[in-house]
Order: C-alpha cells, then structure tokens, then sequence
C-alpha cells in the first residue's frame, strides 16, 4: 500500500495540482490587494461565479471564447464595483456585504441560466479555451510540463502575479494600497485618496476573480454549471491568510489547496483504507495544519475590515 | 437604540407565537371521484441539474398533466430546513408532499404524525407508515449493469466509479457496480471515488482524471451534474465513459458507451393517481426498477461495443428486467 502510495506523487500529480491551484491563484491575487488596501471581501465566490457564468454567456452571444474572458472580466469588475459601493460608500459591514454577495452570486446565476437558456437536458456549450503548451518553456525536463502545458489562461495567471508582487512591493501604487491598508487617516494626511484606492483594489480584485472564473467554465470545462465556483472563492480567500498578505504566499496558499485535491483523488481512487469523507476535506486539513503551525498576526493590514470614514471639517 | 431593538425582538417573537397558532388548512376528505390535488415536491437539487431532481421534476409533471393536480416545489433543501418544509406545505394544505431521496425519510414519517391527513411519499427509501409511501428505487441495479458493461469492454481490468456524494442511491450504485464487474470479468480491480459535490463539474472532471491516471479505462459517471465533468475529464484522456440519467453521448460522442437512463414519470404518475382517486395504499413500500420501466440503458455505441458484446449485454440487461439477477438491496431507513 504504502508503495502505491507514494507512487502517486509522480509528474500528473504536479500537474493536476498546479491546474487545480491556477484558478484559485487568480482569485487569491486580487484578493490580496483588496485586503491590503483594509477590505475583507468573502463576496469573492460572487466574482468567480459571475465570471464563470458570464464568461459561457459571453462565449455564446459573440462565438469567441476569448471575448467570453473579456464578460467574465467585466462581470468580475461591476461586481467588486457594487461590493465596494456597499462597503466604502455606504460603509456596510464587510462580512454581512461580502456573504451576501456570495448568495446572491449563486442564486442570481442559476436564475438567469433559467431565463436566458431554460431548463435543457444538458448545458449550452460553448468553444473551450484549449490547452497550449508555450513553445520552449514546455520542453523544459519536468517544470515545462508542470507550469507551461496548461491553459493559455494560466500563464495569464502567472504574468498578473509577478506584476501584483512587483507593484505592490516596488512601486509609489503598491505603497499607497499598504498605506491605505495599514492606516487609512495618516495615509489621507499624506494626500492619498484612500477611498479611490480602495475602490480600484475593489474593481482589480474582481476582474481577476472573474478571470478565475472563467477558467472553470471556458478553460476547464465548456459550459456553465450552477454553483460550479465549488467553494474555491472561500479558498482563495483562504490561501491570502495562509500566504500572509503577500502575492507569492497566497499563491503558495492556492498550491496547497491544489495539491491536497489532486492528491485525495488519486488516494480514493487506489483505496486507501480511509473514509472517503475524511479524504475528502483533506485539503482543508492540511490548511489548517499550516495555519496553526505557521501562524501569526504579523501580515495582516493593521485597518482590514474597518471602514474608512473621510474627516470631516468643522465649520 | 437599545429599545429599537427590543421592540423589534418582540414583533419578531409575537410573529413568530402567531405563525405558530395559526390554524392548519383544514383537510378536506377524499372522495372517490379524482379531486384537484396539491403536490409539493422538495428537491436536493435544481430542476435543471442534469441528474437526480431534475428527474423527478419531470415526473411530478408528468404527473401533474395526468391528474390536474397543481405542483409546488422547493429546491436544494437543506437537511435543518426540512421539518420547516415539510410543516409549511402541511398546513398550506397540500395534499401529497414527495421528498426526492432517502435523506427525507425521517422528516416524512415524522410530520406524517402530526398530519395525519396529509400524504407523504419519499423517493429511494424503504420506509412506510399509514400515510407514508415508500417509492424505493433499486438504484444498485444500474450500477450492476454499468460494471457488466465495463467489466466487458475494459483492456487494463481496471474499472472505476465516481460518485457525487456518499448517499444511499449512489452508495448502492457502487456496491452494484462491484458485483456486475466482477460478473463479466472475474478478475478485474474496480476503483471508487466521490467527487464530494453534485455540481462541482471542475472537480468532476478532476476526479476522473486522478482516477484515470491509475489504469481506469472505463468510468461510470453517476454524479449529476458533476458527472459532465467526470465526462469531459474521460474525453481530455480518451477513455471510455457511460453516462448516467439521461443519454450523454453527445458530451463525448466516441468515448460514451452508453447511459444508465432514468425515467421516474411512471413511478410519479402512479403515486399521484393514488392521491388523487383517493386510493392511497398504507403501509407500503413501491418498489421500482428495470422491471417497472424507471431505468433501461441507452443504445449501445456502435464504434466502441462489438456485436458479440452488445449480445452479452443486453441479454444481461434482460436478465436484470426479469429479476433474475439477485442483488443487496441497502435500506435507506434510519437504523
């Protein structure tokens, strides 16, 4: 048993796991961002679902797959645009705002697959994204395969998470979003428009989560399913905390998460004498074990979750 | 603020008092003659879940056309929610409250009591009371055909199954599965996997190819709509695939075998007829299978199944319809 154990840890197991981490990387990526800038966002499954769902939506009324990324994107954006209405604006709580927006998310989108499709024996489908290994890089021994023989949208997930680092840690922008996250009052004295800052972190994040999206229902599969953001909202979110606010980390997050689904999978499907359910949650259990073990305070934006209120002069 | 508050706990409460005082429809007697009936359905899933509700939303409107009745529904329940469920449709009056699967045998047959006047029928489960019907399915009975026909066609005698939730329905598929496996190739290894969602068609198709990356080379999807995936995943690596509920094939049109097709119309119109001519058998549980016509098989694809095979099989299928195929039958009650 054990033999065939650790037989599974072999290159299709790296592979699945980096594929399964992709769109929960992107979501992660954005997320980091707005939580940076001092704004908890659970309404991150919304944005993937709406992505996913418009994504096939747009697919379909253009016949491009890739115009379909460009709704999922747009999708993404209006919804972190709304979400940061709620929570900067009006200054709503957080995590009541992003909850809700994860219910609405699901429900809004099975309604209009309803309204726009009816109800059919099997789901609209659209042209997927195929795979395409990058000339070169693919050929690499072992790394090629792993990183650089996925979905042409994954590489757009690699390319946004070396900007994201690279902005948030070197650039004028990236101090602003900390700032604006650490202390949104001295960031304000200092000239710092935090509320325009927060509501761009609020747009990013959501154009990237829908991107994230999209990959389940462009990339991974052709067609829109209902719920099929499976939680991987919750994970991304998830993987910034484990990943302590930093891009790199979150993305590390999202490969644990990735690893611990490809490898439960393949331990079900060889038979390992565990219940199916305990494998099942496996990945959760390994987060977890991270988070206890790694865990610390240090990270975390020093205004998350608390609105910002603009002073207001007295007259 | 504080007082806004109180009062509002108190609205809240007297509201609640009130909901829970107000009086029951009151029930109306059965006369011999069909009455217009009030079917309620409440559902695991979605109407349009490519699978388990969406069956039995076509049967209950099967049924609806059949006898007139007029048909409610709720969708995805969940497990706390049910007594609430059921007791809202009780005493809104409807006559027939059908819970889809095994999961809602304790709620029927405790709302059963208190609403003595009210018929209950539960989907995949054995249970009956006097008010109480059993529409059991003999679920392992497709899973026993689905792992004859990979048992016939596999190369590396290695099969696999995947689940979407460890459930009654889907664990007795699976334990047929094994059985009509080992049936038409002794020496074969079946593998089993659960997705762990119904709709996560991503993790779907993710499962099937962790599974078929051990030597599967025939998976039978019975996932609802996570079984797309598990479709899509046996299409990226070319292997065979046989669908589940409805006909698949045109999801992977060279590599799906064939579907384990459902129709529960017969087993829906039959209950609602009960109901409505006022003769609800007690105490009984209605058995459905091949032999009642709830399952058959799609047709065989020609490309992938020989014609000495195809014999094989459906002589196999017949011998399922006849009942000459004995099988463990897990109950769905409540130990």
């Amino acid at each position: 048993m054990l033999e065939s154990i650790l037989s599974l840890f072999n290159l299709d197991f790296l592979y699945a796991a980096v594929r399964m981490a992709i769109p929960i990387i992107l979501a992660a990526t954005g997320e980091v961002f707005l939580q940076r800038s001092g704004i908890f966002n659970i309404g991150i499954e919304a944005m993937m679902i709406f992505g996913a769902f418009f994504g096939v939506l747009g697919a379909a009324l253009t016949g491009n797959s890739w115009l379909g990324v460009l709704f999922a994107m747009l999708a993404g954006s209006l919804t972190g645009l709304a979400f940061g209405f709620v929570v900067i604006t009006v200054q709503g709580d957080q995590t009541i705002t992003g909850t809700a927006f994860s219910i609405i998310g699901l429900g809004l989108t099975s309604f209009l697959v309803r309204v726009i499709w009816g109800i059919r024996k099997l789901p609209v489908m659209v042209t997927p994204i195929e795979r395409w290994p990058v000339p070169v890089l693919s050929e690499i021994p072992y790394l090629g395969r792993i990183f650089f023989d996925q979905s042409p949208l994954a590489y757009i997930a690699y390319v946004l998470l070396i900007l994201a680092t690279i902005v948030m840690f070197k650039t004028t922008w990236g101090l602003k979003v900390r700032a604006v996250g650490e202390n949104p009052k001295s960031a304000a004295s200092i000239g710092i428009n935090v509320i325009r800052v927060r509501y761009l972190c609020a747009i990013f994040s959501g154009s990237v989560a829908g991107i994230g999206g999209a990959i389940l229902s462009l990339s991974e599969l052709n067609m829109f399913v209902d719920n099929m953001s499976g939680g991987r909202g919750y994970l991304a979110m998830a993987s910034v905390i484990l990943g302590r606010w930093h891009p790199l980390g979150a993305a590390l997050g999202g490969l644990v998460f990735g690893a611990g689904n490809a490898l439960q999978m393949r331990l079900q499907a060889i038979g390992v004498p565990i219940p199916n359910n305990l494998l099942l949650i496996l990945p959760y259990v390994l987060a977890l074990l991270i988070m206890v073990s790694v865990y610390s305070r240090s990270g975390a934006p020093a205004a998350l979750g608390v609105p910002y209120e603009k002073e207001t002069t007295i007259e | 603020m504080k007082n806004t508050l109180r009062i509002l706990y108190l609205i809240v409460i007297l509201a609640l008092a009130l909901a829970a005082c107000a009086p029951q429809a009151a029930p109306t007697e059965a006369p011999a003659a069909q009455q217009k009936i009030k079917v309620a359905l409440v559902l695991p899933g979605t109407i349009n879940d490519n699978g388990w509700s969406q069956v039995a939303y076509d049967g209950v409107m099967a049924g609806a056309k059949e006898t007139g009745a007029e048909v409610a529904y709720t969708e995805s329940s969940q497990l706390p929610d049910f007594e609430a469920i059921y007791r809202d449709y009780a005493n809104k009056g409807y006559t027939l409250v059908i819970g889809h699967g095994s999961e809602y045998a304790d709620v029927a047959l405790k709302i059963g009591k208190e609403f003595p006047k009210t018929y209950f029928a539960v989907t995949n489960a054995d249970v009956k009371a006097e008010n109480v019907a059993g529409l059991d399915t003999k679920n392992e009975e497709a899973g026993y055909l689905a792992g004859f026909i990979a048992g016939t066609l596999t190369k590396t005698k290695k099969v696999g199954i995947i689940g979407a939730m460890e459930i009654v329905a889907m664990k007795r598929a699976g334990e047929g599965f094994d059985i009509g496996a080992k049936a038409s190739c002794p020496d074969c290894q079946t593998m089993h996997a659960w997705v762990g969602s119904f709709d996560d068609a991503g993790k779907g198709k993710e499962t099937a190819m962790a599974m078929i990356e051990q030597g599967v080379d025939v998976v039978y999807a019975n996932a609802d709509a996570a079984g797309i995936g598990i479709i899509s995943g046996c299409k990226e690596k070319g292997v065979m695939v046989i669908g589940d509920t409805g006909d698949q094939s045109s999801l992977a049109p060279d590599l799906v075998i064939t579907s384990m097709m459902q129709n529960l119309n017969p087993m829906f119109v039959e209950i609602m007829q009960e109901v409505a001519n006022g003769k609800f058998i007690p105490n009984n549980v209605r058995m459905n299978g091949f032999d009642t016509g709830i399952y058959f098989i799609a047709d065989l694809n020609k490309k992938l199944v020989s014609d000495e095979q195809a014999a094989k099989i459906l002589a196999e299928v017949e011998k399922v319809k006849n009942n000459q195929v004995k099988l463990p039958h897990m109950s769905a009650s409540a130990k």
